[in-house]
Order: structure tokens, then sequence, then C-alpha cells
């Protein structure tokens, strides 16, 4: 496959619910380690749009695409299973341990192993030696417990209904951090949320649901630069920051990359590659 | 490889569920009780014929009147694993486990290892009371047909291969308990209440027992394909008891396919 295959592509979805048309012809294209918040009143669609995404409802009309896959509706269809959500409030087995009920999930991909687990639940801020049931967990607990087993497997797309519900301040803080982790570890993430603060941190474009419709209330900051520079071992620094980048053709013998990125100026961007010791050679501004 | 991998978890999850060990204890539990109501009552002079390993294995499943098993296999039965279903629905569980497995996967993971753990629970368990029968009872089995005496069901297995006899015996008990599983997973896509989901398989062997006597069609009691064939087992062919167990899971299994799809289609949970 691709590796620059849009990460999620929603074409002319509609969804109809209780006789009220939610979403109405929708499309939309989230690219690989892209952020994307959405914002809406009450019952705008923003939730049906996660669910819809993530094949545990179906559109009535329209394609969901994730990783150029195309999401099937039906006993024989297709799920995207390269996804991890949090929506809504999770839900887990009462009777078992917020390590059991990773575990159990782990286990059935095994991309992760007990250590894995173990380690998300650090992260999160939860204890994974309590062997407490999750009936007894506090409603932020739960949240925190459904943080961690969306982003456990290391999905290719992230989907976050307020994720910070019922958090307190220092879960807030932990939550803002892993996800800045993973965004720039080059997960694409949907974000839905009230809270303007996190959607203006984290979000490179936002939209807003308005009647069914989905409209663009912020165009992307970043751009596309095109990098010449000195050596291999360059574009490999380069590449740990930047996951997504594409190698281009090379110039009189030097490596070329393409990158997205946050830089306004040509001098931000140098100063960061003096910082981080790459050696640019040419730089320019792509449209 | 993640069906696989799903029924393996599948199978740790149900075996850690307080649930399928109560279920355990009973089973084994009234067994014991009947095993040892067998060996105690002093009112009953017991014939050679029925005095023996065999015989008190077949007592405590339902022959004669020192099991209350009979009257409550069914509900014993569903606590292995026929509530799996109901408690991933009301949890929202399913939703998680979906994500990663897939929607035919995950009902076909379930049904697997519902089915296939009841079944060898089951089978363990007897097994286990058996072994136990052989050690309190004199290990003698007729070798002749005796009216009255031997088991009418099979009867020329039972008195020439007694323990190839105890083994069909046991493969109808776990064959009907694969089917009171699924038509528990059955109902759990129709009915939330997961006591209602435990309890009407039950409700439905005993009702239909006696509905289908008054009809005058006995031979269709779910009593009796369960256990009384033991007793009154001359109008079944030997293989009529596993088939028709074996038929009724599979039709449940068929309307649980086609009601699980159904509701996908229409979902907006």
């Amino acid at each position: 496959m691709n590796p620059h295959t849009p990460t999620l592509e929603l074409t002319q979805l509609s969804k109809k619910l209780g006789g009220r048309e939610v979403l109405k012809q929708v499309d939309l294209i989230v690219q690989p380690g892209e952020v994307v918040g959405i914002v809406g009143s009450n019952g705008s669609g923003k939730t049906t749009l996660l669910r819809l995404v993530t094949g545990l409802i179906y559109p009535d009309r329209g394609v969901i695409r994730v990783k150029g896959k195309r999401v099937r509706p039906g006993l024989l269809g297709d799920l995207p299973l390269s996804v991890g959500a949090l929506i809504e409030t999770p839900s887990f087995l009462p009777q078992f341990s917020g390590f059991q009920n990773l575990t159990m999930l782990a286990s059935i991909q095994q991309k992760i192993d007990k250590t894995d687990v173990y380690q998300v639940m650090k992260q999160v801020g939860l204890d994974p030696e309590n062997r407490k049931p999750v009936r007894t967990y506090s409603l932020g607990m739960r949240q925190r417990l459904g943080i961690a087993q969306a982003v456990m497997e290391d999905p290719c797309l992230l989907l976050f209904d307020e994720p910070t519900n019922a958090l307190d301040d220092h879960g807030v803080e932990t939550f803002s951090s892993l996800l800045q982790e993973l965004i720039e570890k080059g997960a694409s993430v949907l974000l839905v949320s009230h809270v303007k603060g996190e959607i203006q941190r984290f979000c490179d474009r936002v939209f807003q649901i308005e009647e069914g419709k989905l409209l663009s209330v912020q165009e992307s900051t970043k751009q596309k630069w095109r990098l010449v520079v000195s050596s291999w071992d360059d574009v490999e620094k380069l590449t740990k920051r930047f996951p997504h980048l594409q190698i281009d053709q090379p110039v009189n013998g030097y490596p070329a990359v393409v990158c997205i990125s946050h830089w306004v100026s040509q001098a931000e961007l140098t100063s960061e590659m003096m910082q981080d010791e790459i050696q640019v050679i040419e730089v320019q501004k792509q449209i | 490889m993640i069906l696989s991998t799903f029924i393996k978890t599948e199978f740790q999850r149900l075996i850690r569920r307080w649930q399928s060990l109560l279920g355990i204890l009973l089973f084994i539990g009234f067994f014991l009780v009947a095993l040892q109501a067998y060996q105690l009552d002093p009112s009953v002079q017991l014939p050679k014929e029925q005095h023996n390993a065999f015989f008190a294995f077949y007592s405590a499943q339902g022959w004669g009147p020192y099991t209350f098993l009979p009257l409550i296999f069914p509900l014993i039965m569903v606590l292995f694993a026929g509530d799996t279903l109901a408690w991933d629905l009301k949890t929202g569980y399913s939703n998680l486990v979906l994500m990663r497995v897939g929607r035919r996967k995950y009902i076909v993971g379930k049904l697997i290892s519902a089915s296939v753990l009841t079944f060898l629970v089951i089978v363990l368990c007897e097994f286990l009371m058996f072994g136990y029968s052989l050690t309190q009872f004199p290990v003698f089995s007729p070798k002749h047909i005796v009216p009255g005496l031997t088991p009418e069901y099979a009867s020329d297995l039972a008195t020439s291969y007694p323990f190839l006899y105890v083994g069909l015996i046991i493969l109808n008990t776990a064959l009907m308990g694969m089917a009171f599983t699924v038509l528990a997973i059955l109902l759990s896509l129709m009915v939330r209440n997961i006591v209602a989901i435990l309890v009407i398989p039950w409700v439905l062997y005993i009702g239909l027992s006696f509905i289908v006597q008054i009809m005058g069609i006995g031979g269709l009691a779910p009593m009796r394909l369960g256990v009384l064939y033991l007793v009154e087992g001359t109008i079944f062919h030997p293989l009529e008891i596993p088939l028709f167990w074996a038929v009724f899971w599979l039709i449940s299994l068929i309307l649980i396919f086609c009601i699980y799809n159904q509701r996908f289609k229409g979902s907006v949970k």
C-alpha cells in the first residue's frame, strides 16, 4: 500500500438518525500525521461521525475508507481494525481489573504484550497492579482506562470524543502530553471536544458541524517544505521528527525530502535544523 | 489468526468468571448429592443389575428418584457461557472487541468459544463424576437386558459396552449443554435482562415438556430428550438423541447469524 494514502477518507457521507439527517454529504480527508478537530453544538452529529468511522454504525449513503480500505457494512463486511477510539464513556467488563480488561483486549490482535499494557497504564496515570475490579473505578479512572485502550496498540487513526471529560487537572495534563507524543509519532487524530484550548493546541485543521454539514473553521497552518540535506544521516534525523516525510529526487547527489510543518519562515526552519545538527543545503517552500 | 486468538481470549475470560465456577460447583455438587443418596438409601434393596457404578451414574444423571439434576440441567448449563454475549452488549464492551476483531469473527468466535467451553466442562465434570462412582460402587455391568432394570435407551450398547455407553450418555448431555448455551446467546440478541436470559431456557425446557406431554407428543418433550430417555428410551434410536441436540444447536446458530446481521443493519448504538 502507498504510505501516503490518506489515513481517512469520507466521501459524500450521509446519516439519518430518528428521521433527522444528522450528517449531509460530508467529505473529509485526513492525511497521515494530521490532527483534525471537530466542533459543534450538542446533538450536531460529532459522535455519530466518529461512530461511522469505527464501522459500528453504517452510513445511509457515502463511502468511508481507512488507509485506503473501504469500510463495508454487514456481517460479511469489513471494519477498520487499525483504529483506536474513545467514544463517550468507555465500557469495560466490570468484574475484571483494568489491567485484565486491557490484556484481554490486547491479546486479540497480539500487537502488544502485557509489558506494553503495563507501560501504557502507567502512562495514563493508572496503577496496573491495582486488582480492584473496574466496577469500583471512578469516572475519571474509567476515562483514563478508555484512553489507554484507545492508544495502546499504536493505531494509525485515533478517534477521541471529549477525551478530557471527567479528568482532573493532572489527568488533562497527562492526556495532553500523551496526545503530543502520539502526534509526534505520526498518528492521525480526529478530535471532538468542547474545550477550545484543546482544539487550538493540537489541531491542524478544525471543522464545525452545522445542520449536518461539515464546515471548515480553521485551515491548516502547516506548510509543505522541500529540503536538500547533506547526508542520509540527516535524513534519518529528520525521519525521527517527521515520520511521514517523503523522500524526493536527489539534487546533485544530495538527498532531498518533503515534509509538512508549522514553520512560518525559512529562518525558523534553519534555526531548528541547526539545533538538531542537520545540515541543510537548500530549502524550498512548496505550494 | 485473529479468530483463533480471540477464541483463546474468550476461553480465558470464560474460565475466570465466577458464573462459570458457580456452574461447575452446582453441577458437581448436585451430582455428588445424587450419588450419595443412591448409595445411602436404606429403604431400597437394589437388585444386582442396579447396584453398580454404571447404574449409580445413570441414576444421578436422571434415572430414578435420587436426583434433582434433570429438573435443573439447563439452568446450570447456561451458567458456563450462556450470558457471555449479554454481558458484552450490556456493558458496551462488544464495541471495544468489534474494533479489534471485526463483526463476523466476533460472533463466530463467541459461538465457538461458548459452545466448546460448555461441551468440555460438561464432559470433564461427567467423567469426573463417573470416575468417582467407579470408586464408590462395584464395577459390574449386567451382560443381558433385563426389562425394567437395565437402561432402555440403546440397551444393547449398555449391556455389551457399558463404558462406551457412559460415553454416549455424556456426549448427549454435553450436546444438550451446547444447545442451551447457544439458545441463551440467541436470547441475548432479543432480551436485555441477564437473569431472564439465564432463566428462559430452563422455563422453556420445563414448560415445553408439559405442553407437548399434554398435546400427546411426549416423545418431543425436552426433558425426555435431555435425560428421561434413559428410562423411556425404547422409542428412540440411539442416534436420535445426539442428533436432536446437534440440530437444535445448529438451528440456533443459524438464527443467531440472521438476527445478528439484521441487528447491525438497523443499529444506531
